[in-house]
C-alpha cells in the first residue's frame, strides 16, 4: 500500500541553549492511503508538534517529511501553502471556521484559494457537506451552528476536493460524546474512501476507531498497536473490509 | 502536459469577499479609525472648499478678462478714440464707464458706472438683487449700501446729468463691498473707463496710447492654484498623521484576527492572500471614510458658505468646489488607509502559522536596525534641509520637502526603539508601571504606530512654534521703545536734501524742538543725519546710503530700517557714547544688543540700478537696540572717505517716561502742521498667538492621540485586567497601569517629536541660529511637561473601574 505520509527521523527542538525543549526525538511514522492512525500520549508529549510538522505548518529541526512522493524539506512557503490547499485537510479542536463566511463558503475557501472558480468550488463544497449530512445548513454562518455542526463543516472543508491526507488535532475535544462519536465516524468514513488520516486524541474510545494507535511520550514513539478492537473493526472482521 | 493552476482571480475574489464580510462584522470595532479618517477627510474637503473659495477671482474687477486697461482721457473724443484703438488691438472689449459724483448732503463720492450686465467679460461682476437693471437714460440701480444714501427703488435721484429713477438694487458678486450706482451703457458722459480685455500674451508690452493710464494683469488664477496646492499639502500631512493612528488601529485589528489569518494560512493561503485580507479591510475603511467624509465635508461647507461669503467679500456658488482637489483628497485618504493596513498585514503574514493559530502576540522584532536606520534617515534629512537654503529666496523646494519627510520618517522609525527602551527601564519599577511598560513592548507594533502618530503631532506643533519665533526675530524687534520717537523731516518718497544751509538746518531743528515741547518732563532731541552721494548728482533725487545684510545673490535685507544715520559726535554724545571710542577703520557702528553675527554691507544707490555694495567693518557699541532708533550708524570716517554729503533726516526724541496717547496726539498734530512725520513705538507683528495656538492645538492633538492609543492598548488587555482583579489587585494598580501607559507614550512622543522638530529647525536656520531665540520656554514647557502630566493624571483618573465580567474568552 502507498504511504501517503512518511516521517523519517523527525526531531523538533524549540528554543536553544539551556532553554531548549525537545518536543520530538527521532520519530518515524508512515501512514498509508485509507489508513486512520491515532496518536495518543500525555500533555506535552509532542503529539500536536508531530501533527503540525506532518501538515507543513512547522518545520522539523531535523529529519524529513514526505507527503505522497513530495519531500517538504526543500519546499518554499508558497509551495507548502499549495500543498496544504490541494492535499492536506486539517481539523482542529476548536473548529476554526472563518467568521463571516457561511458553511458552504468555508468549505469552498481552499478550492477558491487554489484558483477554482467560485461556482465550481461551491458545487464541490455542497457535495462535501452532503456527504457529511449537513448540506441543509450550508448557508448558515458559524455563529449559527452548534459545536457538532461546526466540526462537521470543518471536516467537510478538510476533505473537499482531492485531499488525500487528513490531520485532526483533538477533533472531539470540544464536543459531547454523541457528537464525538459522530465526528470520528466521519473521519473513519473519509479514510475508507481512500484518504490517509492522523488523529491526535486523549480519548481511548476514539482511538479505538483507528487502524493503528501510536503512543508518544517525551517526544519519542514508545509503542504502537494495530487493528484495535473498535466497532468498525468488529464489523469488518465479521462482514469484511467493504462493510 | 497540464498547465499549473494559478490561484489568480478566484482566490482574490474569495479573499475580498471574506475581507468585506469581516469588515461588516467588525466595523464597530474599527469605529475609532473610521471616525478619525472621516473627520480628517471632511475637514480637508471643507477646508479646501473654504480656502479656495475665499480667494476672490480678480478681486471682483476682472470678470472673465485677464487685463484691465484704465483710460483717463482729456476729453470725450480722446476717450472714444482710445476705446476704438483698444478694440482694434484686442478684438472683444467690455467697457465700463466711470464717473465720480457727490450726493448732496454727503462727503462721500459715489462711483457711477455705465456697464452692460451681459458684457463679454464683466457679466459676472453684476447681479440683480431686486427690481431690474436700468435700461434708459432716466434710470439707475444702486448697491444695497447706497439705498439709504441715494434712494430706494421708485425714488428719483440726481446723480448729475439729470434726474434718474431708481429701478433696482444690484451688487458686484465678485466684491460685495463694492459701492456703486449703475446706469445703462451710453448714458454717462465721462472720460474715465475700465476696459476689460483678454490679452493673449500678458508679458508683451501694451502699446502706448494717449489717454491710457495703465494696464493691470490679473494674477488670481495662479493665486488659486497656489492656495489649492497649499491646501492639498496640508491635507496630505494631516491625512498622513491620521494614517499613522489608523495603522495603530489596524495593528489591533490584525492581532484580533490573528487566529483567523493563521487558519487561512493553514488552509493553504499564501502570505499574499493573508496580506490581502488586511489590505482589503484598510481599503474598505478608506472608502467608507472617504465617502462619509465627502458627505460631511460638503455638508459642512454648504452650511458655512454664507458666513464665508461675508468674510470673503464675494458671492460663492455652493457647488463651485475644487473637485480635482477633493478627488485627490479622497484618493489620498483611500491610499493612505490601504497603506496603513498594509504594514500590519505584512507583519501578520510573516508570522509562523502555529504562532498565528495560537493567538499569542508575535515576538517583538529586534530594534537595533531601526535605530541605525532612524539615525541615518534623520541625518540625511538634516543635510537635505541644510542644503535646501530655506531662508533664502532661492529655496530648493524638492530638497526642502525631501529633508522634512526624511526627518519625519526618521523620527517615526525611532518609535520601536523608544518602546524597547521603556521596557528596559521598567525592571526596577513597581508592579503596575512595570506591567504597563512591558505590555507596550509586548505589543510593540501597535504601540510604536501610536507613538509615531503622537510624535508627528508634537513635531508639527513644535515646528510651528519654532517658525513663529524665527519669523519674529530679528526684524520684528520693536522699532522704538515707548519713551522714544523719531520725527522725519521729509516725506518717505522725498529723500532729505543735502544742500540745505546751516540757517535752514537751524530753523528745522527749532521746528522739531517746538513739536516736542508738548511732551511733559525732560526730553532729549538728537538730530539724525543720513549720508547721500552728492557726487552722483546730489539734490533731493538721491537715495540715502543704507546698511544691509546679504540674504542671497545680489539681494539684501536692510538692517537700518531704511535710513542709516551718520554717527556724528553730537549724536554719539547724546546717546552717551564717547566719540573717541569709535575705532579707526570702523565703517559701521552697531548696537551690541543686536545680532553681531550678521555680515553687513553699505549700499550706495547713487549708481542705480546696480547699487555699489561696500563691505563694512563693524564695531559694536552701546547704542539703542531698536530698529528705527540710531542703532546702526555709518561712521564719519566712512562718509568722509567716500565724499558723501550729509542731510538732515529727522530727530530722535528720548523722553524720560513712556509717552501718553495725549502727548503722542499733540506731537502728531504739531508735526502735521510742520509737514513732518512722526514714528512712534510700533508693536511688532505679535506672533505669540500663533505660538499659543500651535502649542494648544498640538498638545490637544497629542493628548487625543495618547488617549486613543491608551484606549487601544489597554482595551486589548482586558483579560489581563480581569486576571489582576481576580488576583486581588486594587483600583490603584489599574490606575497605575493606565497612567503609566499614557505617561510613557506622552514622554516618548515629546522626546522624539521635540527632538525631530529641533533637528529640522536647526537644519533650516543653521546659518542664523539666533533667529530661533529667545527659546519659547513656556511653549516647550507646556508641551514637554504639561502634556505628559495631563496624560498621566487623566490616565489615573479614568482607570479605576473594575471589569464588569470575569467570563472566559469566547472561542472563535
Amino acid at each position: 500500500m502507498t504511504a501517503r505520509l512518511r516521517l523519517e527521523h523527525i526531531s523538533k527542538v524549540y528554543g536553544d541553549g539551556a532553554t531548549a525543549v525537545h518536543a520530538l526525538r527521532d520519530v518515524d511514522l508512515s501512514v498509508a492511503d485509507g489508513e486512520l492512525v491515532a496518536i495518543m500520549g500525555p500533555s506535552g508529549s509532542g503529539k500536536s508538534s508531530l501533527l503540525t510538522i506532518a501538515g507543513s505548518l512547522e518545520d522539523p529541526s531535523s529529519g524529513e517529511v514526505f507527503v505522497g512522493d513530495q519531500s517538504l524539506t526543500a519546499m518554499s512557503r508558497a509551495e507548502k501553502a499549495r500543498l496544504r490547499r490541494r492535499s492536506i485537510g486539517f481539523v482542529f479542536q476548536d473548529f476554526n471556521l472563518l467568521a463571516g463566511l457561511t458553511a458552504a463558503e468555508n468549505v469552498a475557501m481552499p478550492l477558491e484559494l487554489d484558483g477554482i472558480p467560485a461556482r465550481e468550488a461551491r458545487k464541490a463544497a455542497m457535495s462535501a457537506l452532503e456527504q457529511l449530512g449537513i448540506d441543509q445548513r450550508s448557508e448558515h454562518f458559524p455563529d449559527d451552528l452548534s459545536g457538532g455542526e461546526r466540526q462537521r463543516v470543518a471536516i467537510a472543508r478538510a476533505i473537499v476536493g482531492d485531499r488525500r491526507l487528513l490531520l485532526a488535532d483533538e477533533p472531539t475535544g470540544a464536543l459531547d460524546s454523541i457528537n464525538s462519536e459522530s465526528v470520528i465516524r466521519l473521519l473513519r468514513d473519509a479514510c475508507h474512501r481512500g484518504a490517509a488520516g492522523v488523529v491526535v486524541t486523549h480519548e481511548a474510545t476514539l482511538a479505538s476507531w483507528a487502524d493503528r494507535v501510536v503512543f508518544i511520550r517525551d517526544g519519542r514513539v514508545v509503542d504502537q498497536t494495530s487493528a484495535p478492537s473498535g466497532p468498525d473493526s468488529l464489523l469488518a472482521s465479521v462482514l469484511g473490509p467493504q462493510s | 502536459m497540464t498547465r499549473e493552476r494559478q490561484p489568480g482571480r478566484p482566490a482574490r475574489r474569495a479573499i475580498t469577499r471574506w475581507g468585506w464580510r469581516l469588515f461588516r462584522r467588525e466595523w464597530k470595532q474599527q469605529l475609532l479609525v473610521l471616525s478619525l479618517l472621516t473627520v480628517a477627510v471632511a475637514t480637508a474637503i471643507a477646508g479646501s472648499a473654504m480656502a479656495v473659495n475665499a480667494v476672490s477671482v480678480g478681486e471682483g474687477r476682472f470678470g472673465s478678462a485677464n487685463a484691465i486697461l484704465s483710460v483717463n482721457a482729456h476729453d470725450q473724443a480722446t476717450g472714444v478714440a482710445v476705446l476704438a484703438a483698444a478694440q482694434k488691438l484686442y478684438g472683444t472689449t467690455d467697457v465700463i464707464a466711470h464717473a465720480e459724483v457727490t450726493v448732496p448732503g454727503t462727503v462721500v463720492g459715489i462711483d457711477v458706472r455705465a456697464q452692460d450686465p451681459s458684457g463679454a467679460y464683466g457679466h459676472s461682476l453684476l447681479a440683480l438683487r431686486s427690481g431690474r437693471y436700468p435700461s434708459g437714460a432716466g434710470e439707475v440701480a444702486v448697491t444695497s449700501n447706497l439705498v439709504s444714501v441715494v434712494g430706494h427703488v421708485g425714488d428719483t435721484v440726481d446723480l448729475g446729468g439729470g434726474p434718474r429713477e431708481v429701478v433696482g438694487v444690484v451688487e458686484n458678486p465678485g466684491k460685495l463691498s463694492d459701492t456703486f450706482a449703475l446706469v445703462a451703457p451710453g448714458t454717462l458722459a465721462t472720460t474715465t473707463y475700465s476696459v476689460l480685455v483678454d490679452i493673449a500674451n500678458p508679458d508683451r508690452p501694451v502699446p502706448q496710447l494717449a489717454g491710457l493710464d495703465g494696464v493691470e494683469i490679473s494674477g488670481s488664477g495662479n493665486v488659486k492654484q497656489a492656495v489649492a496646492a497649499t491646501v492639498l499639502a496640508a491635507s496630505t500631512l494631516a491625512l498622513i498623521l491620521v494614517a499613522l493612528v489608523a495603522s495603530a488601529g489596524f495593528v489591533v485589528v490584525a492581532e484580533r484576527r490573528q487566529r483567523n489569518l493563521g487558519l487561512l494560512s493553514a488552509l493553504g493561503a499564501t502570505g499574499r492572500h493573508v496580506r490581502m485580507v488586511m489590505v482589503v479591510n484598510g481599503a474598505l475603511v478608506g472608502v467608507v471614510a472617504a465617502l462619509a467624509g465627502l458627505i460631511v465635508g460638503i455638508g459642512g461647507w454648504v452650511a458655512s458658505a454664507s458666513a464665508i461669503e461675508g468674510a470673503a467679500d464675494h458671492r460663492i456658488a455652493r457647488f463651485d468646489l475644487p473637485w480635482t482637489l477633493i478627488v485627490a483628497t479622497l484618493v489620498i485618504a483611500i491610499i493612505l488607509a490601504t497603506l496603513s493596513a498594509w504594514w500590519p498585514a505584512r507583519s501578520v503574514s510573516r508570522q509562523p502559522v502555529m504562532v498565528a493559530l495560537s493567538g499569542r502576540p508575535a515576538s517583538p522584532r529586534p530594534v537595533h536596525r531601526s535605530i541605525g536606520l532612524a539615525f541615518a534617515v534623520v541625518a540625511a534629512g538634516f543635510i537635505a534641509l541644510g542644503f535646501s537654503k530655506p531662508t533664502t529666496p532661492n529655496v530648493r523646494t524638492a530638497l526642502l520637502i525631501a529633508g522634512l519627510i526624511a526627518v519625519v520618517v526618521g523620527s517615526v522609525l525611532a518609535s520601536p526603539a523608544a518602546i524597547r527602551v521603556l521596557a528596559t527601564l521598567s525592571r526596577r519599577l513597581p508592579f503596575g508601571p512595570r506591567l504597563a511598560l512591558r505590555d507596550l513592548s509586548r505589543h510593540q507594533s501597535r504601540a510604536a504606530a501610536a507613538l509615531a502618530a503622537i510624535t508627528l503631532g508634537i513635531a508639527i506643533s513644535v515646528s510651528i512654534v519654532g517658525i513663529a519665533v524665527a519669523s519674529q526675530s530679528p526684524n520684528s524687534h520693536p522699532n522704538l521703545s515707548a519713551s522714544q520717537l523719531v520725527i522725519h523731516s521729509a516725506e518717505p518718497d522725498r529723500p532729505p536734501d543735502p544742500t540745505l544751509t546751516t540757517t535752514q538746518l537751524t530753523a528745522l531743528d527749532e521746528q522739531a524742538a517746538s513739536i516736542v515741547a508738548s511732551i511733559h518732563g525732560s526730553t532729549r532731541t538728537l538730530a539724525l543725519d543720513v549720508a547721500v552721494n552728492t557726487a552722483a548728482g546730489g539734490g533731493a533725487g538721491n537715495r540715502p546710503v543704507e546698511i544691509a545684510t546679504p540674504v542671497g545673490q545680489r539681494q539684501y535685507d536692510s538692517v537700518s530700517h531704511g535710513d542709516a544715520y551718520v554717527a556724528t559726535d553730537d549724536l554719539l554724545r547724546g546717546l552717551d557714547v564717547d566719540p573717541a571710542r569709535v575705532a579707526n577703520g570702523a565703517d559701521v557702528l552697531r548696537s551690541s544688543a543686536l545680532d553681531s553675527s550678521l555680515p553687513l554691507v553699505v549700499l550706495d544707490f547713487s549708481s542705480r540700478p546696480d547699487s555699489s555694495v561696500l563691505p563694512a567693518t563693524t564695531q559694536q557699541l552701546d547704542l539703542p537696540p531698536y530698529g528705527s532708533a540710531p542703532s546702526t550708524l555709518l561712521t564719519q570716517a566712512l562718509v568722509s572717505a567716500h565724499g558723501w554729503g550729509v542731510a538732515r533726516s529727522g530727530w530722535f526724541i528720548q523722553a524720560d517716561h513712556a509717552l501718553t496717547s495725549a502727548e503722542l496726539d499733540a506731537v502728531r498734530a504739531a508735526a502735521a502742521v510742520a509737514g513732518f512725520a512722526v514714528e512712534q513705538e510700533n508693536a511688532p507683528d505679535d506672533l505669540s498667538p500663533v505660538r499659543n495656538w500651535a502649542t494648544g492645538i498640538g498638545a490637544a492633538l497629542a493628548l487625543a492621540l495618547v488617549a486613543m492609543a491608551v484606549g487601544l492598548i489597554r482595551g486589548e488587555s482586558v483579560r489581563d485586567t480581569r486576571t489582576l482583579a481576580a488576583t486581588g489587585a486594587e483600583a490603584r494598580t489599574r490606575r497605575a497601569i493606565t497612567s503609566t501607559t499614557a505617561a510613557a507614550l506622552a514622554v516618548s512622543g515629546v522626546v522624539l517629536g521635540v527632538g525631530g522638530a529641533s533637528v529640522a529647525l536647526v537644519a533650516v536656520f543653521h546659518s542664523r541660529l539666533t533667529r530661533l531665540t529667545p527659546i519659547p520656554v513656556a511653549d516647550l514647557l507646556a508641551i514637554g511637561v504639561g502634556l505628559p502630566l495631563i496624560a498621566t493624571i487623566a490616565g489615573w483618573l479614568v482607570a479605576g473601574r473594575e471589569p464588569r465580567t470575569f467570563s472566559r474568552q469566547m472561542l472563535d
